[in-house]
């Protein structure tokens, strides 16, 4: 394997290091707040890890953060900051949950089905509106999706108010109705809250590595999200590919929504619940990359999970979950900028082969710089 | 230095190089790109430690751990990208590392020494002057005067001609040779030949992390050079037979442009590409060029005129529609155009045939085949790289190109599109191209090349047109154009003497 | 427990604050609680918050004085879990379920993980603040909040100059409703003519937003503002201090007067920590009662209200004491909801001070 800046193998460690380095800086502000770091993280690990339920937990609080952590992924390869990932999921939700609060008789083995596809489909709309926008008339995505979260929430939140004559909304909870037992994504280990629907994240997460890498879609995307100059040389229909990519990442985000309404809640509330932005940090860690992601989903899952522990048996607040998810995130984006300074990259990773003669023409950052010190004239 | 080995993992960039440079010579460090120049004076300066073999300077064996050393024991480097504030004026940039032992910057002061300093070695630099405000040639004046300042008697210029002018490029050549009456060393690295003759008293061959020899410039010749760094006979010119144009395979008529401030950007009364012929295009930059070659290949829709590929009206048609009529494009910017830089070489061959049977199937990457193919292709074209799995990025950019032109090659195309194909390649890779270019026009293709270089078309074209303000200006049979009369034209006003295009 | 410790401080700091500061109305203050004198007991009491969390000023923290009181006086052992998303409802809840033996869930929006958990620890109790689980081991509590509000209505109203009123709200879940029909309802019985602005910020947890819409309350007229609005309400104290003398809060839940001083007209208070408190005592007594839904108003003390400024002055007081008089006897029913608002016929009671904002306002001395 040759050991270069970007390569799949230089970001895992470089991921690796960088969470590292976040709980050891994490660690510092338990003892400045008083607290004993050790046991604290004793606790998070144990309450994480250390039980069959603990484990369940951890893959549950994973599942949306894996499929939202994808959507910001697959609309990053298509070049796309996708911020609207909250926005999608929530839809996703909504919309799962009333389909799924609705009695029309269906089994199981459709009705399930049908609130899933739902809930991907208002997810991939939520989606596919800020990448048509941004395909037809150059509106940025961070704006766009922004809105639409807005919108998503304020939209929720009138249907729950205001239309309980034919939607199957209660507002006293601020949600739907219970989701019926037709349409509950089935618990498949007992007495814990593991659902059928984190097999979805995962499930969701190969397949997009091999969109993503082995079919020609995904080829487009990842041409696209590199080098538009490149996609037009090479025929590829930019606007219509980041679209498509917006849509798929909405419905990404919508299975996640779908997950949490029809798996762990049984109803969907209009309190946003923030995992939507929680994925974006995913996506990052994760490098964008799906098998990537599973491991940042399932490391920020740990975090979540682990944090009741932590705050009923070390009594550190749980916010310090927060400070180090946010530590995480800023380990590796520095990690990230190192990359690309040269003095690191010559350090651990020469730049090229063969050493580029010319920087203008590799392509190459700039050399060296290099600011001796003063020699006595 | 003797016997320098420097490895990187997976490859080795010096291979027992020794290079011996004597007081007061300018001494050239030849070689192609991705030899060993960079990564030899990077070892030299302290950049980098040597596996083996030692470096000696006036006879003494020197152990560099970092610039710093490097620095004090008098040598000096100017890199291909300045390493200047742009918000700090000529003075401040030169003193900077060296400001004194006061806490308090005397500027009035450090200005006087650096003028004093510029004056004596014939720089000419205002010191107070922002380096932001000044060109290319006078940053690059700047580094050389901080080297000097910094006390430096043996200076390293890496390819110090790149970014200049052909006017700045003499006006260095004097700098130079002022420097080396005065006693002091110069390493100048290149890989143009012209430049070893021009300025430097002895040169360096390097080929492949090796030395390959070292010669007294007087006594040598271009070819020889040119050969020593190639590693084979080289061709300086490409030997092209006669053309035997056949029919008529791209015609266009009344190709019209406009731009964004509904000014007229192209204006093509007629263009034809015939079988077996190689059309130059000439020009001024920015001429019509750019809107031409995206019309021709589908990457823009001309707002007025016909185009025709064997017969087939093809305006409407993207780039992929026009792939598939039969065109290939090598294209002028290779990074941000014909390559994704961070795909790997066999993502950067599928770039453009993603509708090709053999390449995707029912929407699924044939990836082994397209990696099979990619290695065989960089057999055939030379692409020096690990394999097919490198990524773009990490290629000199003559191999870069070698893989576009082999890519577009390997569509079988009955139109090849060749914008500036050589543009930033070094010897022995302009010759690769040039010769792709002649043998794709004698298997019976029509070629268009288009190039800022006169000669390069001269050389090439079978027939040359002149553009000037998106117009067709003149039409020459490639073997009764004259330069002269070339020039003219593409300035655009016959009556005043042309300026000749780069 | 250095957090809880410290906030177990600011708890009793604030209490302070409220029992000099506040002048009690009426007779009967939370007559059913029984003063227990210090004690041990081994009993642990757990309390999961919502997505608010400790910190709100208002209804976590209501909560918290409650277990900070019976930690006091009943010796219970008590712990607080915060939840950060719905996800950690149910975790949260069962942690508490293994590990004491009240496990108490503060607002509606627990319902659902309440309803899930509490069976999986049928010998452990379960508390319901704010909303309704019917199980065997859940004890749920609601609040007639429209009758504490009702008394808000009316001394906002006599003591407002422009006659617009304000109410900024959370999100519109029942409670928060009962309070704002109940708060119209009392303003309307005090003046018929007064106008009640009302906005909503959709979230508990925006202060900003809270700031920025009692602005806009405050710049269209309103001279006193109600916020119901958890952590968002803190921004209404912001706004009504930034615009100064002239114009007031009307506290829910709980006083506030420290993120406003001089400027907090009065406090609906409701029982969320008394309730808190039974429902400790009632584990270290014995004699839980699971299974059973109180609904607290003004008569049992649930529901009350202080004044905290000498801007109210006895008139005003007595006036307020008649209301609530009148609601504990039956003879005035609030309004709980918008159907039963709009069919409210207000019943102004003789002899009651008239609104400064009225024309004919003869100011009682």
């Amino acid at each position: 394997m040759t050991i270069r800046p970007g390569s799949a193998f230089v970001n895992a460690v470089g991921s690796v290091v960088a969470v590292l380095v976040a709980l050891l800086i994490g660690a510092v502000v338990i003892v400045i707040s008083g607290q004993d770091p050790w046991e604290a993280y004793r606790s998070l690990a144990e309450g994480a890890l250390g039980s069959r339920r603990g484990r369940a937990e951890t893959l549950v609080y994973a599942a949306p953060l894996i499929l939202g952590g994808l959507a910001f992924a697959v609309a990053a390869r298509a070049g796309m900051f996708n911020v609207g990932i909250e926005g999608q999921l929530v839809i996703g939700g909504f919309a799962a949950a009333l389909v799924g609060a609705t009695d029309w008789g269906l089994p199981s083995a459709i009705h399930i089905p049908l609130a899933v596809l739902v809930a991907a489909i208002a997810g991939g709309v939520w989606g596919f509106i800020p990448g048509v926008l941004k395909a037809a008339t150059g509106a940025h995505e961070v704006i766009t999706t922004i809105m639409l979260n807005y919108l998503a929430f304020r939209l929720i939140i009138y249907s729950i108010q205001r239309r309980s004559d034919w939607l199957p909304v209660d507002d006293s909870v601020q949600g739907t109705e219970r989701v019926l037992d037709t349409a509950r994504l089935p618990i498949v280990l007992d007495a814990t809250r593991l659902h059928a629907g984190v097999a979805i994240a995962f499930v969701a997460a190969f397949t997009i590595w091999f969109v993503l890498f082995h079919t020609t879609f995904g080829y487009k995307v990842r041409t696209v999200g590199l080098s538009e100059g490149a996609a037009r040389y090479g025929g590829i229909r930019w606007g219509m590919t980041i679209a498509i990519a917006m849509a798929l990442a909405g419905a990404l985000a919508g299975l996640a929504g779908a997950g949490e309404s029809l798996g762990l809640h049984g109803r969907h509330s209009a309190v946003p619940p923030g995992l939507g932005f929680t994925a974006i940090a995913v996506g990052l860690v994760g490098r964008n990359h799906p098998i990537g992601v599973i491991f940042s989903g399932l490391l920020f899952g740990l975090l979540s999970a682990g944090a009741l522990t932590m705050q009923a048996e070390a009594d550190v607040s749980r916010d310090i979950v927060l400070v180090l998810q946010g530590l995480v995130i800023l380990a590796v984006a520095a990690f990230e900028a190192m990359n690309r300074l040269p003095w690191f990259r010559g350090l651990g990773t020469p730049k090229t082969p063969s050493g580029g003669d010319r920087a203008s023409d590799t392509g190459m950052a700039p050399e060296i710089e290099s600011r001796p010190a003063p020699p006595a004239i | 230095m003797r016997d320098v080995v420097k490895r990187f993992p997976g490859v080795i960039a010096n291979d027992g190089v020794n290079l011996a440079v004597r007081t007061g010579e300018i001494h050239a460090l030849l070689g192609e790109n991705g030899a060993g120049k960079s990564t030899l004076m990077n070892l030299l300066f302290g950049l980098y430690n040597p596996d083996e073999g030692e470096i000696l300077i006036n006879g003494k064996s020197v152990h560099f751990h970092n610039t710093r050393q490097a620095v004090e024991a008098g040598l000096g480097m100017v890199h291909q990208h300045f390493m200047l504030i742009p918000r700090f004026t000529v003075a401040e940039n030169v003193i900077l590392g060296n400001e004194g032992p006061d806490s308090i910057l005397d500027r009035a002061a450090a200005s006087r020494r650096v003028a004093e300093l510029a004056t004596s070695y014939g720089l000419n630099v205002d010191p107070d002057a922002k380096v932001g405000d000044l060109p290319v040639s006078m940053r690059q004046r700047v580094e050389i005067l901080r080297a000097l300042y910094q006390g430096s008697r043996i200076l390293i210029l890496d390819e110090p001609t790149a970014l200049l002018t052909p006017q700045e490029v003499d006006d260095l050549y004097v700098i130079l040779r002022r420097l080396r009456v005065d006693g002091g060393t110069i390493i100048f690295i290149t890989h143009k030949l012209r430049e070893v003759a021009n300025v430097s008293d002895r040169v360096t061959v390097i080929r492949r992390g090796k030395t390959i020899g070292t010669r007294v410039t007087s006594e040598t010749t271009s070819q020889e050079l040119a050969e020593l760094m190639v590693g084979r006979e080289v061709l300086l010119r490409v030997d092209r037979p006669p053309a035997t144009p056949g029919e008529t395979i791209l015609d266009g008529e009344d190709l019209r442009c406009t731009g964004a401030h509904h000014q007229e950007t192209l204006n093509v009364a007629s263009i034809q590409l015939r079988r077996g012929e190689i059309l130059g295009v000439c020009g001024v930059e920015g001429n019509g060029q750019s809107e031409l070659v995206e019309v021709l290949s589908g990457l823009r829709k001309p707002d007025s005129g016909t185009l025709t590929i064997k017969g087939q009206d093809v305006l409407g048609e993207n780039a992929t529609g026009f792939r598939q009529a039969g065109v290939s494009y090598i294209p002028e910017d290779r990074h941000g155009r014909g390559l994704v830089l961070d795909f790997p070489l066999w993502e950067n061959a599928l770039l453009g045939n993603t509708e090709r049977p053999e390449f995707t199937k029912r929407g699924w990457i044939r990836s082994g085949w397209i990696r099979e193919l990619t290695s065989s292709l960089m057999a055939r074209f030379d692409v020096r790289a690990p394999s097919a799995s490198t990524p773009a990025r990490s290629l000199s950019g003559g191999n870069q190109q070698k893989l576009i032109i082999a890519r577009e090659l390997q569509r079988d195309p009955d139109i090849l599109l060749a914008i500036q194909p050589t543009r930033g390649l070094d010897v022995g890779a302009i010759e690769f191209v040039h010769r792709s270019l002649v043998e794709t026009r004698d298997s019976g293709k029509a070629v268009l090349l288009l190039s800022f270089d006169l000669d390069e078309i001269m050389d090439l074209s079978d027939r040359i047109v002149v553009l000037s303000e998106g117009r067709i200006v003149g039409e020459f049979k490639g073997s009764t154009a004259d330069r002269a009369q070339l020039g003219l034209l593409m300035g655009g006003r016959p009556s005043e003497p042309a300026m000749a295009a780069a | 427990m250095a957090g809880i410790t410290r906030l177990n401080a600011r708890m009793n700091r604030r209490r302070v604050i409220a029992a000099s500061g506040g002048t009690v109305l009426g007779a009967a203050i939370f007559g059913n609680l029984s003063v227990g004198s210090a004690q041990e007991s081994d009993v642990t009491v757990t309390m999961v918050t919502d997505t608010a969390g400790v910190g709100d000023q208002n209804f976590n923290d209501l909560a918290v004085l409650g277990g900070d009181r019976a930690a006091e006086e009943l010796g219970v052992t008590f712990n607080i879990l915060e939840s950060q998303t719905q996800a950690d409802y149910s975790p949260n809840l069962a942690q508490g379920g293994e590990t004491s033996d009240l496990t108490i869930a503060v607002g509606a929006l627990l319902g659902d993980a309440v309803a899930e958990v509490a069976p999986q620890f049928p010998d452990k109790f379960f508390a319901l603040l704010d909303g309704v689980v019917e199980q065997d081991n859940v004890y749920s509590v609601v609040f007639r909040e429209h009758e504490g509000a009702y008394l808000g209505g009316v001394l906002s109203a006599l003591v407002s100059q422009s006659g617009i009123l304000g109410v900024v709200g959370g999100i519109r879940v029942p409670p928060v409703a009962r309070y704002e029909v109940g708060f119209v309802a009392g303003a309307r019985t005090i003046n018929p003519d007064i106008e009640v602005l009302i906005s909503y910020a959709d979230s508990f947890e925006d202060p900003a937003l809270g700031q920025e819409l009692t602005l806009a309350q405050l710049n269209n007229g309103a001279d006193v503002v109600l916020p119901i609005a958890g952590r968002t309400g803190v921004g209404s104290f912001d706004a009504v201090n930034e615009q100064g003398e002239g114009f007031w809060i009307m506290a829910g839940d709980t006083d506030q007067s420290h993120l406003a001083p001089g400027r907090q007209l009065a406090a609906i208070r409701k029982g969320v920590d008394v309730a808190f408190f039974d429902a400790a005592q009632a584990v270290v007594d014995g004699n839980f009662p699971g299974g059973t839904v109180d609904d607290l108003g003004l008569v049992e003390g649930g529901m009350d209200i202080y004044a905290f400024d000498a801007t109210v002055d006895q008139s005003m007081l007595d006036t307020v004491a008649a209301y609530k008089q009148a609601i504990i006897d039956g003879v005035i029913v609030p309004p709980a909801d918008d159907d039963a608002l709009a069919a409210f016929v207000p019943t102004p009671l003789d002899g009651a001070a008239t609104p400064a904002a009225s024309p004919a306002a003869t100011p009682a001395s």
